[in-house]
């Protein structure tokens, strides 16, 4: 569904460009989630920001990206708005920054709806309800009147997740969604994450630098290191025989799973 | 900086220019003039004419030039100086200290700046240095405060808070530390600060209160030239106020975009 | 016996938000030791208050009651001058942004100099090949000294900031999430670099964190702190394959780790057993 071949994009400065993609290809399958693991610098959240054509203005960009077989990057204007609002949407690493901290939760949802989709606003309404519950939060009618300082950043993702889902876009685009929260949020966000993307058949490009948590969600992993995707495979793959040296080193970083096993002693 | 930083930055240089080599470049003394030579219009012999009294106008916009800048540059220094040590005092102390100054720079806030200045010349008499200083002290307030809630949030990153548990003097603190640290801050603001106090000196002159007759000032000549308006002959006005705007002008886009570039270090 | 590094006993901190809410309970009578050339870490979310324990040992927040002991020494509550200088010889911190743990507008050998300025008498010269040699000691090259905080590297910043928390020859270093703003293949090598100073050194570690797999890499002790209290502690073996309270099997249960799956159900039940 969604492909990126031959991504090159390169950031022209005053004397010289930089390149920060090299070639990169990698291809999202309809109800796939994909991982793309880097850590800063790799280019993991520039590849991103191109698949929304919000790459820097200074940025050349050469290689191909298609949605459904749609040019990605010949799209502007009104089809370029359209994509943006019904076909792809996007999770962002901080949710303060993308809720505006004067309108209530409700009118985040509604707005989202409203002009994206062309809900009606009363739907739109019913719908933010549904939408709430659906991302595990309890008390939907209180949230919905919160204004964003009121929240957690775990609560407040819930929210953006809501609102990512909300029109039941084809892809969902995850930007480092819980690198702000505590582990136990983390943990139940991307639990709800990986739920709900899930009952909706959606597919996901997660992009992150914790090699295990995209392993937990998704299906194949990109892992990305100076630009360049430097090895792609299923989780289980990556971890029991990676091909390449970085791969290794990544792995090697942390401790092999030593710690508390009682999941795996089955209290499920 | 771009074409239209160049051209701000070479016009204030020769303005600078043109005040430094007055005695040198001006072609008349700027203070006698001939009853015979009033009204001129522009000749070899007067490149910009003669005002009422004869003098020769363009040599009155260099020496003018003079009394317009060193007033400002006067109160910018001041200000800079004790608006910083204030800030930087008030944050190192912090407490007590630091609610007393803010409530004193309150009172001084409540002053208008204009009125504050008339006050003191009603006391010390109408002089550009009376001007001066009294300006100065309704600028401190603004400088001050600018800069204390830079150098606040500075005081508390670990960069300053580490030095402070080696047990290493305040004093060294702050000026080793977190005067480097706001300076382009001061900067921008002194330039900014410049604009302000040459179009509020130039009014004060204006109404008679600064600089004295027949000494040479842009906004003593705006004043000056206002009779002869009336007659029909503009050029005094109008080339002394055109002085006055195009130097605030380009002064301000400089302070601006220095100001930007502060912001742009400050992230990297 | 020896005397601990540290002593805390029932230290208590409440910070007035100034809300009609009113106060919140950072720490809530905190008690631990830390014994000499151990690493002890302090394991939380935020919230947890355990950054303020941190400030309060090493003397940037003062308590609102409790001691705190450094080698023996109380740590006064408002210290002069000297005092600071005293216990910087004694314990030293290194904070956790490495963007702003420098100053970015001098060269990072200024950071390790002024240490050295304030604790030894050493003359320009002996400072300067002092500053090579806790910078060897930390992996940098001789000529790194004269670079500014931002031609350098995350993790390089983060050595700097370790050769300044050497300068002073502490016997204790706090780290205040030292390694969490790393890049994990950075993280390993400076934890690795951590490990080899404290055996080499003989260094005592007080380890803020919250990540468990860190703690796994570095700490022989374990406290898990929640909501200003700690919940349960013990050696690092212990706690990571058998916790007893609830709320460090939910932070077990939460770590990523190879083949982990988050699952809602495990960490809602857990969570009702916490605030039942």
């Amino acid at each position: 569904m969604l492909d990126i071949r031959g991504l090159n994009l390169a950031i022209a400065g005053e004397h010289s460009s930089r390149q920060i993609l090299n070639n990169v290809s990698i291809t999202v399958d309809s109800g796939e989630a994909v991982g793309l693991v880097g850590e800063s610098g790799s280019g993991k959240s520039m590849t991103l920001r191109s698949i929304l054509r919000t790459e820097p203005r200074n940025a050349r960009v050469t290689g191909s990206i298609t949605l459904d077989g749609i040019d990605v990057l010949a799209l502007r204007g009104e089809p370029l708005r359209l994509m943006r609002a019904r076909d792809v949407s996007m999770i962002a690493q901080n949710p303060h920054a993308v809720l505006n901290p004067v309108l209530p939760i409700r009118q985040y949802l509604v707005e989202g709806m409203h002009d994206a989709q062309g809900l009606s606003v009363r739907s739109a309404r019913l719908r933010a309800g549904e939408l709430l519950e659906q991302v595990g939060i309890d008390h939907v009618d209180r949230v919905l009147g919160s204004y964003p300082h009121q929240l957690s950043g775990g609560m407040l993702q819930r929210v953006v997740i809501a609102g990512a889902i909300a029109g039941r876009p084809r892809l969902m685009l995850a930007d480092e969604p819980t690198t702000a929260l505590d582990v136990t949020t983390q943990a139940e966000v991307m639990a709800i994450l990986d739920d709900c993307r899930r009952e909706l058949g959606m597919a996901m490009l997660f992009v992150t630098h914790d090699l295990d948590l995209a392993a937990a969600i998704c299906d194949r992993i990109n892992v990305m290191k100076d630009g360049v995707v430097v090895e792609t495979g299923a989780p289980e793959q990556l971890r029991d025989d990676p091909q390449h040296h970085y791969t290794r080193e990544l792995m090697d970083s942390r401790p092999a799973g030593v710690i508390w096993t009682r999941t795996a002693g089955g209290a499920e | 900086m771009g074409p239209l930083g160049s051209i701000a930055v070479g016009f204030v240089a020769l303005v600078v220019l043109g005040a430094l080599l007055a005695p040198i470049i001006a072609p008349y003394d700027p203070t006698i003039g001939s009853v015979t030579q009033r009204y001129q219009g522009p000749s070899m012999a007067h490149l910009l004419g003669t005002d009422q009294a004869g003098r020769d106008i363009f040599s009155r916009l260099l020496w003018g030039a003079r009394s317009s800048l060193t007033g400002p540059l006067i109160v910018v220094v001041i200000t800079a100086v004790f608006g910083t040590t204030l800030a930087l005092t008030s944050v190192w102390w912090g407490g007590i200290v630091d609610s007393f100054m803010s409530r004193v720079l309150d009172l001084l806030f409540a002053f208008p700046n204009l009125l504050l200045a008339m006050l003191a010349i009603a006391v010390f008499g109408p002089s550009l240095t009376t001007a001066a200083l009294a300006l100065s002290i309704a600028y401190i307030p603004y400088t001050a405060r600018v800069i204390r809630s830079t150098a606040m949030r500075e005081r508390n990153l670990p960069y300053t808070r580490s030095p402070q548990l080696q047990g290493i003097s305040g004093v060294t603190i702050t000026t080793r530390h977190l005067l480097p640290n706001v300076a382009p801050l001061i900067v921008t603001g002194a330039t900014i600060n410049f604009g302000f106090a040459m179009i509020e000196l130039a009014a004060l002159s204006f109404l008679g209160l600064g600089v004295q007759p027949p000494q040479a000032d842009w906004g003593l000549m705006v004043s000056n030239g206002q009779q002869s308006l009336l007659k029909g002959y503009p050029a005094e006005s109008v080339l002394a106020g055109l002085c006055i705007v195009l130097t605030v002008a380009a002064l301000g886009y400089i302070g601006e975009r220095l100001g930007g570039r502060a912001a742009a270090g400050r992230k990297a | 016996m020896t005397t601990p590094a540290i002593t805390v006993e029932s230290l208590t901190k409440t910070f007035h938000t100034g809300h009609s809410s009113g106060a919140v309970t950072a720490l809530d009578a905190v008690t631990l030791t830390v014994e000499s050339g151990s690493c002890l870490a302090v394991v939380g979310e935020s919230g947890s208050g355990k950054t303020t324990l941190a400030r309060i040992i090493v003397g940037l927040e003062t308590s609102d009651s409790g001691t705190v002991r450094v080698a023996g020494h109380p740590v006064a509550a408002k210290a002069n001058r000297r005092e600071l200088r005293r216990r910087a010889r004694q314990i030293q911190m290194v904070f956790q942004d490495p963007q702003s743990s420098l100053n970015r507008r001098l060269p990072v050998q200024t950071a390790v100099d002024e240490v050295l300025r304030a604790h030894t008498s050493l003359d320009r010269a002996a400072r300067r090949a002092r500053c090579i040699e806790l910078f060897a000691q930390v992996g940098l090259e001789p000529h790194q000294l004269g670079a500014l905080p931002g031609e350098l590297s995350g993790g390089q910043r983060q050595r700097v900031a370790i050769a300044r928390a050497l300068a002073a020859d502490p016997a204790v270093i706090v780290l205040d999430e030292s390694v969490a703003a790393l890049d994990v293949t950075v993280q390993a090598q400076i934890l690795a670099l951590l490990t080899e100073l404290r055996q080499s050194r003989g260094l005592t570690y007080l380890f803020i964190t919250h990540d468990l797999s860190v703690v796994q890499m570095i700490a022989d002790q374990v406290v898990v702190m929640r909501r200003g209290s700690i919940v349960e502690r013990g050696s690092t073996a212990e706690v990571l394959t058998n916790p007893q309270h609830p709320y460090t099997q939910l932070l077990l249960e939460c770590a990523p780790r190879p083949g982990w799956k988050p699952q809602r159900g495990v960490i809602r039940a857990l969570r009702e057993e916490i605030t039942s």
